[in-house]
This record gives C-alpha cells, sequence and structure tokens, in this order.
C-alpha cells in the first residue's frame, strides 16, 4: 500500500506513511482527497471501502485491517454514526 | 483621454452537457459532494475534434457577428489560455488564420485562471497607448484534455468553454476600461499546475503519468481565492475612488460557489450582485470572466452606462481586477 501511496499523492513524503499515521495528517487531506483514496483502493486492490471509513482520524492501520477483515466495517461505521 | 470601450462580445460553450450524475467514474456515494463543495452541477465538454483554438474561434465568430464587424478590421488579438493547442506555437495562430484577421497580431497570455483580467488589461494598454485602434481577447479552456479523468478534487469542477471581447478605441474618460490592478506571486507556483510537459519535466523524464495532468491543492487555492480576490476589489475601486454601491455588478471568476459566497461576505455586499453561472458550466478557467461578461451583457442584467467589477484568481499565483463602465 505504501507504494501505492507514494505513486499516487505526491505531497506524501516516504517518512510520513506509518502504521498509525492518521489520513489527516495527509498533506491537503479533504473530503474530495478521500473520495480519491477510496477510488485508488478500488481500482488497485479491487476493496470498496466506504467514504465514511476515509475520515481525518483513521489510521493507516485501520485502513489495511478493513482491507483485510471487511466483516470488521459494519462495526466500525456503527462506531462513526454513534460518535457522529 | 483615450479609452479601452466594449463594442461587442460572444461566448461558446460546446455542446455535449455532462452533469454531475455523468460523472461514472466516480463512486455514486461521493456525486453529492461535488454540489455542494463547488456549486458546479453541469459542464460543457469539448468533442474529441474539438480543441482550444476550435472553441475559441467560434466565441470569436460570435463576437464579431453581434456587430457585423470584419474580422479583416481586428488590429491585435489576445488569446487568454492556460490548456492551449500545443507547447508551440501560440495558439492565438491558429485563430487568427481560421478567422481571416490577416491584418492583427496574435498572442496568448497564460495567467490561468486571471488570463481574462491580465487580458483586458493587456488589451487596454495596447488602446490607450495609441498602439491599436482595437484589441479582440479571446479566452478559451479545454481543461477536459489536461485533467485526470479520475481525480475527484479537480475534474468535477471544471468545463471547457470560450468568451470574447472586441475593444474599440474611444476618446473618453468616463466609458470602457477605466482601472485595473494585477498581482502575481510567485511563491504559489506549485500550488496549481501540470508538472510534467515543459522543460522543468520534459515528457520523457516523467516518472508517472499523472504528472502530465492538472492538479491543484484544493484547501490552499480556496483560502487563497477568498482573500486576493475580495482584497483587489477593494483595492481596485480605492485607487479608482469609487464606492462598492455603485457597482452594479460583480463578474467574479466561476471557480467555486463558495468562494463567490465568502468574497461577497467579505465586502459586505450582496451576492446576488455576483453574476454566477457556474452551476452549469463549471470553471472554465480564464474563459469564465469573459463568457459570464457575455452572458451578464446578452442577457440584460447589465447595460450601457453600468459600472462593472471584473475579478479572477488562479495559478501562480496571480490575480487581477478591472473596473469598467459598459
Amino acid at each position: 500500500m505504501k507504494e501505492v501511496l507514494l505513486d499516487n499523492f505526491f505531497e506524501i513524503s516516504d517518512g510520513l506513511i506509518a502504521p498509525e499515521t492518521k489520513l489527516g495528517e495527509i498533506p491537503d487531506w479533504d473530503s474530495m482527497v478521500a473520495v480519491n483514496l477510496q477510488i485508488l483502493l478500488h481500482d488497485t486492490f479491487h476493496v470498496d471501502l466506504p467514504l465514511e471509513l476515509l475520515h481525518e482520524n483513521t489510521i493507516f492501520n485501520d485502513l489495511i485491517m478493513f482491507m483485510e477483515q471487511p466483516d470488521k466495517i459494519p462495526a466500525a461505521m456503527k462506531e462513526i454514526r454513534e460518535r457522529n | 483621454m483615450r479609452n479601452a470601450v466594449i463594442a461587442s462580445t460572444g461566448s461558446y460553450l460546446p455542446e455535449t452537457v455532462v452533469s454531475n450524475e455523468d460523472l461514472k467514474q466516480f463512486p455514486q456515494e461521493a456525486i453529492k459532494l461535488i454540489g455542494e463543495k463547488t456549486g458546479v452541477f453541469y459542464r460543457r465538454m469539448a468533442s474529441d475534434k474539438e480543441c482550444t483554438s476550435d472553441l475559441a474561434v467560434q466565441a470569436a465568430i460570435a463576437c464579431l457577428d453581434r456587430i457585423a464587424y470584419s474580422p479583416e478590421m481586428v488590429e491585435g488579438i489576445l488569446l487568454a489560455t492556460s490548456s492551449p493547442d500545443r507547447m508551440q506555437p501560440a495558439t492565438a495562430a491558429r485563430l487568427q488564420h481560421i478567422i481571416g484577421a490577416k491584418k492583427a497580431f496574435a498572442f496568448d497570455i497564460n495567467s490561468v485562471c486571471s488570463g481574462s483580467t491580465f487580458g483586458i488589461t493587456v488589451a487596454d494598454a495596447l488602446i490607450k497607448s495609441g498602439y491599436c485602434e482595437n484589441i479582440l481577447l479571446v479566452a478559451s479552456e479545454v481543461y477536459s484534455k489536461i485533467m485526470n479523468r479520475k481525480d475527484f478534487s479537480s475534474y468535477p469542477f471544471f468545463g471547457d468553454g470560450a468568451g470574447a471581447v472586441l475593444f474599440q478605441a474611444c476618446n473618453t474618460s468616463s466609458d470602457g476600461v477605466l482601472h485595473s490592478c494585477l498581482r502575481t506571486d510567485g511563491s504559489g507556483s506549485d500550488t496549481i499546475s501540470v508538472p510534467a510537459g515543459g522543460t522543468m519535466l520534459p515528457f520523457v523524464k516523467m516518472a508517472n503519468t499523472r504528472l502530465a495532468f492538472f492538479k491543484m491543492k484544493g484547501i490552499d487555492v480556496f483560502n487563497f481565492a477568498v482573500d486576493k480576490g475580495s482584497e483587489i476589489i477593494l483595492q481596485l475601486l480605492k485607487e479608482a475612488d469609487v464606492h462598492i454601491n455603485d457597482i452594479k455588478c460583480f463578474i467574479c471568476h466561476q471557480a467555486n460557489a463558495n468562494i463567490i459566497h465568502k468574497i461577497a461576505g467579505i465586502l459586505d455586499v450582496s451576492a446576488d450582485r455576483f453574476f454566477m453561472n457556474l452551476s452549469s458550466y463549471g470553471n472554465t478557467a480564464a474563459a469564465s470572466v469573459l463568457i459570464a461578461l457575455d452572458e451578464a451583457i446578452s442577457t440584460g442584467v447589465v447595460a450601457k452606462g453600468d459600472l462593472v467589477v471584473t475579478v479572477a484568481f488562479g495559478g501562480g499565483f496571480s490575480w487581477g481586477a478591472n473596473l469598467i463602465r459598459i
């Protein structure tokens, strides 16, 4: 995933991508960039993550977990909706 | 005193209408964000066969035909564009040839989205100096061909289109272009760009094809536009000693409805006094101000004698404004 992000998000430097890095720490992160990440994950890894999960506090480790264990997505979505 | 007055205007929008819902490359759940974030619901798209000069030709012809003005009488052509036909020659050269403006010199102005305000200022200066009796200013953009169609943070914002204004010399101090302000801050030159294809990064050295497409840092651009757009209007009016209440209409670069509303708020004027057509056409970059000016005049929103302010901001960073009595 690191390679894909470095290739597609020009402003991300190698050192910025760590397991605990929040998406909101990506330079110029906003809801439009979140859609770009969603499209990238779909096109590259064939996974469809809901936009609600791609918020500024989501960390890269969460992304990998959702991709590897999609059964955890509904619970995460429920938690976000309850928090909001 | 000699001023550049508006003799005619024209515009051209390609036939193909693309709605937000037509942008099938994006997830359906994201589509509603386009309208919310930009105010854009439709845009026009050039056909595979149309390039920037083709749109410019149609706008120029519409402008000249409106007052039955022979292209052979045109002395100079300025073409504002940031999506030229080719790296060289100037896109204006093909425009000059196709419309048959045989006596006119022609060159391009690339100030990205500020191109119209820079073009108006240069046209005015050429006429005021006595170098020309008239200038045909055209602004034309085909961003659909320089953007990554899968980039959600830029592609849905933009549309293709062209606008034109014929300026003529007139011995008056009260009509036409009364005052202009232009500004550039090159520290923002990486914020809006097409990174590859020039001498800084030739195509052969390009590591990623995405570098050949237009990109912008949305939040930085938004803040710059709101800040400098409002600032330069106030500066223009102060320098011209004109009260803001005397302005009939603000013809602002059609970048984003939220930017226009913010500028109106800072100036403490009703957003109704800002002409808006971006919901139908999207951001047509340099062309947006001239397309809006043509529509404002042709629909009677502004009429002869009205004071208007044109204002634009964009890549460079660059920004500019003009005070014009129609």
